[in-house]
């Protein structure tokens, strides 16, 4: 809901040197002489900020976007400055010209940077600079060796394997193995370059091009299995590291580039442009060496030299994405509109496939030659009837057709067992009709009620063999919506809406997923063998209501209140049941003069997921559905709280200004389990019913500035910030050191927690 | 000649301040005929008398007549948003100053 | 084929209902390009509107809209209308007592006109483009109008920057304002991201106001290593990223709706571990359990091993292992 509160403040969790920078323009403007009043509101005013800033303690959590992940100082560097005759049209002056350069957070990885200059009407020429480095760990520990970005690792010479005791809880990492561990700092860093231009023939055509370069490095944890992993000397069900967590190397570039043509005329107006998107990763793929035993019998001392398994892990392919675009409009009267877009797009993928674990080093083709058709097309049709009613009629449609070949591949899976895999290229089409009318009931009141039905059809070109590729391959889903809004006096609104659908999937029972000869036969990947479907791909019925009140109480007290609760039902014996979400949120603003204000909001949030699947079933023949057996459930539940305060007061006639920030967060995960069919499902021995630890994170920030206007052109500005964040996360435990009972190498990932203060000191100086 | 309550300082900054926040500036510039008169005109006419100058615009402000503009149509004069007589004096003797 | 008929019946009987249109006559663009647009024509309503006015009236000078050389742009009276009660003294006919008239279109909550014939004003020079779809969209419909998130009078609209931009949206969007606090969130708080990098509030083709015509499509302008088309595909990311992900933020990283083995297990049901019960085991060792924990559960789950889970290039990569 609207809360009339326009002196918005700033999230806690905002860069404190953008806060800084807010601060100044929350300046309210002191009296001037006369000429100085009118050109403060005709002239624009450039500022410049330089300053120091220290942050108290390392934390890559905290640092994650803003690049103050390190302690120690930083430099605060703003600027904006811009000017041009276009600002003389208040004193009769007749320039069209405006050029503006900014740059932003100079002094951290969150740098940008802008410059523009246009002549209004005519021509405009911008560029960008923008970088960002998303700190993702530095607690992550690992023995490869190779650099953090790269796509090669290797084990240290004298790691020897790890110790391949027959108890795992047993088996230990020896000092000389922990010693080999070092920790890396990972992040992922994008570098966006932009251009942009644009140019009027005439006021009707123009033209307009941008482009963009991302350029990306830097690593992403990612999860390996090695090849080969059950050999050790006690047996096939004895393990050892088979799960190596590595540093998958983001070493992408993305140029994109957009190409317009404008027509806009008295009744119509039409858009013709090319979108292109070429993606290109530097590596295609990683490799990492294991420290497994290599052939089943050979354990290698730690200490000594060992010959270690290589394996590869593909990357991200090259590909790129060309498409064309067509949209436009007609007015064939004031009252009567029509809207309407077209696009083709082909995306293309064809990097050389790697040749190791084929069988008998065997491809059928030396590369994918994947081709992905996009069409996509639009139409709406919009007739205000009378004053109070709008109707509109719409209808869109979205194709994805994979044109990319089937092939057969007979490869070495994960276990060194010969497999054949077929590839399913999938294919999609969705068709929405869209009917709404708006109905205004006099001047208070309005209605809304919509009409939509959706078409999804799924298929795959080619399969080699014919098999069906799809667990569902159509689906129809009608919904109805309606929303009441009400003008109560002239200080309340209020509004209303209530949404209902229903979708029927097609579903088909005996489709058993192609995934080669990989002989597990009755249950796989959504197979109605036991019951079983796939949630996305399941019959379900939706509720969604929706309630929101805006109450302006004083002139200077305002209230806003809005919720919000749906609810999904499956159809499904076992899968995904049913799923429900609710949220609260409650705002409130006192303005109590002209430049102080307080406000406070609180949020709420809860979502519960409910899904039944059975743990065995028959492997019937194929005709056959087999009623399961061993029928467990799991619920996942989510709860989110926050709450919020801020106040903005100026003294001294102005010249302080103080803005403060405080908030709380809190949010809660857990997982539920019954299992009802074993009676020792809580034993320690398998804990394999109850609730998960949460998934726990308290946010509690605190943001405080200060800033004292010197004079006309100079101030100065304080900030401090203080935020501590308090998470626990069981999805960390399985990779700590300690021992390693299970098959992961240690990488002391660790539930982020930090306490840290920052201080900034600023100098602002604007002039025009 | 001026009044006792007149030699009492001016705050320039307050009367201004209340003058903007009330809209007085619309129709009345320090030295430029608006629709209103200038506050220097005013100031002007009611030189050497202060006294009924500062009830008269009480008056204007407080309770809002009917006033002649400056293109002879008539309008409501515009009430002040403030019941503080002291904000109040001190605003009309700002302007009585100018 | 069934779905173009329907749309043609449904077209045909709007069509016939628009000859009732012409009742409604709305703001006619043509009609307000008559006012005086120079520096001149503004000089009616500046003369009071001065520095010295409450509102930055002036500031519009500092944008786009007061550029006078550019013979697109607009006068005062263009948007707010000729306003003869407000411009000529005294009151309004029949209006009781002696206020100045009330201007033509006033902009805000407090104006007597409906949302939509404030942005009929707007919609008079402002068409095309990215505001094609804007009729009867999302906004349109729920009472937005363009003076709800935009700010003439300035030199710096709020909603034209990225660092202010989110803040304008939260005013109404609030559950996506308490999101982007979550764990994992896109960096939208830290300015780096604004909302309309990935909508256009001003009416799409897409689904929920997304700039592109699928949600995939609005994923892959940054994320284009995603887009494939990968050799192995894993059907529940081709369709939609939203199958598992949710973009505003989330508990669960990385911007995950719930994690594996529990997020598989929606959709898998077999082979292997995506049948089997998991609780607590999932904690890994230091949850208490003596019996060996495995990766299957522990930390990434399935995904220690099925890592390249949006796709695969490898030949050797059928079950996403490669």
């Amino acid at each position: 809901m609207k809360t009339r509160n326009e002196k918005l403040q700033r999230s806690a969790l905002s860069l404190a040197v953008h806060g800084a920078l807010a601060a100044m323009f929350a300046m309210p403007l002191m009296v001037m002489a006369a000429d100085d009043e009118v050109s403060v509101l005709t002239r624009p005013t450039s500022s410049v900020e330089v300053g120091v800033a220290g942050v108290s303690e390392k934390s890559a959590k905290f640092g994650e976007y803003n690049g103050l992940n390190d302690s120690g100082a930083y430099g605060i560097a703003n600027f904006n400055i811009g000017g041009g005759s276009a600002y003389d049209a208040y004193d009769g002056g007749n320039g069209t010209l405006r050029w503006e350069m900014n740059g932003q957070d100079l002094g951290t990885t969150s740098r940008e940077f802008g410059a523009s200059v246009s002549s209004q009407g005519s021509w405009d020429v911008r560029i960008g600079y923008d970088e960002l480095r998303h700190n993702l760990s530095d607690t992550f520990q690992t023995p490869q060796v190779g650099s953090m970005g790269g796509n090669r690792f290797t084990m240290p010479a004298t790691f020897g394997t790890v110790n391949a005791q027959s108890n795992p809880s047993t088996r230990t990492l020896d000092a000389n193995q922990l010693a080999a561990f070092h920790t890396e700092e990972v992040g992922s860093t994008r570098k966006n370059t932009s251009l942009g231009a644009g140019y009027h023939f005439s006021p009707q055509l123009s033209i307009r091009f941008d482009y963009n370069h991302l350029d990306q490095s830097g690593a992403k944890l990612i999860g390996t299995g090695a090849q080969g992993g059950q050999a050790t000397p006690y047996g096939a069900t004895w393990r050892a590291e088979s799960n190596n967590i590595l540093m998958n190397p983001t070493n992408y570039k993305t140029d994109s580039f957009n190409l317009a043509l404008n027509w806009v005329g008295d009744k119509g107006h039409l858009t013709a442009g090319y979108y292109g998107s070429i993606f290109r990763d530097g590596y295609d793929r990683v490799t990492w060496e294991n420290a497994m035993v290599s052939n089943g019998t050979t354990i290698c001392a730690s200490g000594g030299s060992c010959t270690y398994q290589t394996n590869t892990l593909s990357t991200a392919p090259s590909n790129s994405f060309h498409q064309l675009n067509l949209s436009g409009g007609y007015a064939f009267s004031s009252a009567t509109k029509l809207v309407g877009g077209l696009s083709y797009g082909q995306s293309e993928q064809n990097v050389g496939y790697i040749n190791d674990l084929m069988q008998g080093g065997v491809l059928p083709q030396s590369s994918l030659n994947g081709s992905v058709i996009s069409t996509h097309a639009n139409l709406k049709l919009t007739n205000r009837t009378t004053k109070d009613l709008l109707l509109s009629a719409g209808f869109k449609y979205n194709e994805r057709d994979n044109r990319t070949s089937s092939n057969t591949y007979n490869y070495l899976a994960q276990n060194n067992a010969n497999y054949t895999g077929v590839n399913t290229p999938y294919s999609n089409r969705k068709a929405q009709l869209e009917l709404a009318g708006d109905y205004r009931i006099g001047k208070k009141q309005s209605l809304r009620l919509a009409y939509e039905h959706e078409y999804i059809k799924r298929w795959c070109n080619n399969v080699v063999g014919g098999a069906e590729c799809v667990a569902s391959p159509s689906s129809d889903e009608d919904k109805l919506g309606l929303t009441y809004r009400l003008k109560a006096g002239d200080n309340v609104k209020l509004n209303v809406g209530y949404a209902y659908a229903k979708r029927n999937a097609e579903f088909n029972h005996l489709y058993k997923a192609n995934t080669g000869n990989y002989a597990v036969a009755a249950t796989i990947n959504g197979g109605d063998y036991a019951g079983y479907l796939a949630y996305p791909y399941a019959s379900r019925t939706q509720n969604i209501v929706k309630a929101g009140l805006n109450w302006q109480a004083t002139d200077r007290l305002d209230f806003g209140v809005s919720g919000r609760y749906s609810f999904d039902e499956y159809e499904a014996t076992l899968g995904v049941q049913d799923g429900s979400s609710a949220s609260f949120n409650l705002d409130a603003t006192y303005t109590y003069s002209e430049n102080a204000s307080v406000s406070a909001y609180v949020s709420w949030q809860n979502s519960e997921r409910d899904l039944s699947a059975g743990a065995a079933g028959g492997v019937p023949a194929p005709s056959v559905t087999v009623a399961p057996t061993n029928i467990f459930s799991n619920q996942l539940k989510q709860d989110g709280s926050s709450i919020g305060l801020n106040t903005k007061h100026a003294f001294l006639g102005g010249k302080l200004e103080l803005l403060g920030d405080l908030s709380y967060s809190l949010d809660k995960s857990h997982y539920s389990t019954q299992v009802p069919y074993l009676a020792t499902c809580g034993a320690t021995g398998t804990l394999t019913c109850g609730d998960t630890p949460d998934i726990k994170a308290e946010l509690v920030a605190f943001k405080l500035t200060g800033s004292y206007r010197i004079d006309k052109h100079a101030k100065v500005a304080l900030v401090y910030l203080y935020q501590n964040l308090t998470s626990s996360d069981y999805y960390y435990n399985g990779y700590q050191y300690g021992y390693t009972p299970n098959r992961v190498m240690p990488t002391n990932e660790q539930a982020p927690n930090y306490e840290v203060s920052f201080l900034g000191a600023s100098y602002v100086y604007s002039f025009q | 000649m001026i009044s006792s309550a007149a030699v009492a300082a001016v705050d320039e900054g307050a009367a201004r301040a209340l003058a903007k926040k009330n809209d007085c500036f619309k129709c009345h510039a320090v030295d430029k005929t608006k629709k209103g008169p200038s506050y220097k005109k005013i100031a002007t006419k009611y030189k050497g008398k202060e006294a009924e100058g500062e009830t008269k615009m009480i008056k204007n402000i407080t309770t809002g007549p009917k006033v002649k503009l400056e293109d002879g149509s008539e309008e409501d004069h515009k009430i002040i948003d403030t019941t503080d007589q002291a904000e109040i004096k001190n605003l009309v003797h700002w302007i009585l100053s100018l | 084929m069934k779905h173009w008929k329907k749309l043609l019946i449904v077209g045909a009987a709007i069509a016939g209902l628009g000859q009732f249109g012409a009742a409604y006559a709305g703001n006619d663009g043509a009609m307000a390009k008559a006012a005086d647009r120079s520096l001149k024509g503004d000089q009616v309503c500046t003369e009071c509107h001065d520095e010295n006015d409450n509102k930055a009236v002036l500031a519009v000078y500092k944008g786009k809209h007061g550029v006078k050389a550019d013979g697109r742009t607009p006068g005062c009276q263009t948007c707010h209308g000729a306003s003869e009660a407000h411009v000529k003294n005294g009151p309004k006919k029949g209006e009781v007592g002696g206020k100045r008239g009330a201007v033509d279109v006033v902009f805000g909550a407090k104006s007597t006109l409906s949302t939509r014939e404030q942005s009929e004003v707007c919609a008079g020079c402002h068409k095309g483009d990215k505001r094609t779809h804007w009729t009867a969209s999302q906004h349109d419909s729920g009472d937005v109008s363009c003076v709800s998130c935009h700010t003439n009078h300035t030199h710096q609209d709020k909603v034209l920057k990225k660092a202010t931009q989110p803040q304008v949206c939260y005013t109404c969007h609030k559950e996506q304002r308490a999101e982007g606090r979550k764990m994992s969130h896109h960096p939208v708080a830290e300015g780096k991201i604004a909302c309309s990098d990935c909508h256009n509030p001003h009416g799409s083709a897409g689904p929920k106001l997304l700039k592109k015509n699928t949600l995939n499509e609005t994923c892959f302008t940054c994320h284009a290593e995603k887009r494939g088309p990968f050799l192995w595909e894993h059907q529940a990311a081709t369709e939609d990223c939203s199958n598992c992900h949710t973009p505003h933020g989330s508990n669960i990283s990385p911007l995950l709706k719930s994690r594996a083995p529990f997020l598989c297990t929606e959709c898998h049901d077999g082979p292997h571990n995506s049948k089997v019960p998991v609780a607590a085991n999932a904690g890994g060792t230091q949850a208490g359990l003596t019996a060996v924990p495995s990766e299957n559960y522990t930390g990434r789950g399935c995904m220690n091993c099925h890592s390249v889970i949006h796709g695969s290039n490898h030949p050797a990569g059928a079950l996403l292992h490669r």
